[in-house]
């Protein structure tokens, strides 16, 4: 009785430890990306690491490996050096607030939800979006601790949510854990 | 506000105020009645319903290059400064696209390591991106914006104000471009 009441201890301590990463990959899986891209690539002779794109931004060396958070952060990281100019006239790079939540958020997003991918607008702002066949998401920096949401189910394209001025915390967490389980 | 075409008074007045112009337009009362109007002097008439337009996408950042779609920021000038668009009635596809691919050169020179290409092409019905509503209000403007390097230039523009609907109508215009998404060779190959 006492020892099992110490291993449950245990465990919720475990569990509470943790930071409030996106590591646990994809929803209803027991496994971290990195473990996923890693089981996936192992067949293709890449061993226990993966081969992730270069940054679409172009500065990075080609083919990193890493795992997909860890490229996330080195995609949004790599917009930092934008010119302007750098998508036609009048666009800009983004603010330094802007790159600043951007990495931030990363942290914040939910355990168990796929990892989004990383955009940027040709005014500078950032952000992140879904797309998969159940649903359409994005997620917008509006300045350096809040942002917006917006969510749309593919399968019933009238039902969409839209939350404005989220908290970058853990309870923006919870708040787009809400909308996709909603969705 | 020139009582006579009040959309080429506005499209003059703004046509340097960059990211500034759809917020302008928006606060139009009689935006959406302006595309019976040209909105430059350049213009070979305004933009019919059964036309066709051709929106160019640039590489890196605007395709995503493992699905090879369009990432959402690919439409978001549509809010700020004008989603520019060819009209295939007075521009051929070919000619639009070595115009991009010498416009996407020309930024490389002038700005050095911006690796930007040409990579994609969405051909739009005016019709379509017209269709497109936000609780029963349409969701874009397509306007005549002639240039005078370009005759064959418009610009698609958000009418609907920004939060959820401007948010709800860039995702139906993103899945329109996508769903007419032409991935072009890479130059050369």
């Amino acid at each position: 009785m006492t020892v099992g009441l110490c291993t449950t201890l245990a465990v919720i301590a475990i569990g509470l430890a943790r930071p409030p990463t996106q590591l646990d990959g994809w929803m209803g899986e027991q496994h971290s990306v990195a473990e996923k891209y890693e089981s996936a690539t192992e067949d293709e002779g890449l061993g226990r690491q993966v081969a992730l794109p270069t940054s679409s931004a172009g500065y990075s060396s080609a083919f990193r490996v890493m795992d997909k958070a860890s490229w996330l952060q080195a995609e949004i990281e790599s917009y930092r050096h934008l010119p302007t100019g750098w998508d036609g006239e009048g666009s800009v790079g983004p603010s330094s607030d802007a790159l600043e939540g951007a990495r931030k958020l990363i942290d914040y997003l939910p355990a168990g939800l796929e990892l989004p991918k990383p955009m940027i607008t040709s005014s500078g702002e950032l952000g992140f979006y879904w797309k998969t066949d159940a649903y359409y998401a994005d997620l917008i920096i509006e300045e350096k601790d809040l942002f917006s949401l917006f969510v749309r189910s593919r399968e019933h394209p009238n039902s969409e949510l839209y939350f404005d001025a989220l908290l970058i915390s853990g309870d923006g967490t919870a708040k787009i854990q809400d909308a996709f389980q909603q969705i | 506000m020139s009582e006579e075409n009040p959309c080429l008074a506005f499209f003059e007045k703004h046509k340097d105020s960059g990211g500034n112009k759809v917020r302008a337009l928006q606060q139009e009362p009689t935006a959406l009645g302006w595309e019976k109007f040209p909105a430059s002097c350049h213009s070979p008439g305004v933009v019919q319903p059964e036309e066709s337009i051709l929106r160019l996408a640039f590489q890196p950042l605007h395709i995503d290059p493992e699905t090879r779609t369009l990432k959402p920021s690919a439409v978001s000038d549509v809010k700020d400064k004008g989603f520019s668009v060819d009209r295939l009635k007075y521009v051929s596809r070919e000619v639009s696209i070595e115009s991009g691919r010498a416009q996407a050169e020309k930024a490389m020179t002038l700005h050095g390591r911006t690796p930007r290409e040409l990579r994609a092409v969405s051909t739009l019905e005016v019709a379509a991106v017209r269709s497109l509503m936000i609780n029963g209000l349409r969701a874009f403007g397509v306007y005549d914006t002639a240039q005078d390097d370009n005759m064959a230039h418009a610009d698609v523009c958000q009418l609907v104000p920004e939060g959820q609907a401007g948010r709800s109508a860039r995702s139906q215009l993103l899945e329109l471009c996508d769903s007419c998404l032409d991935i072009l060779p890479n130059e050369g190959c």
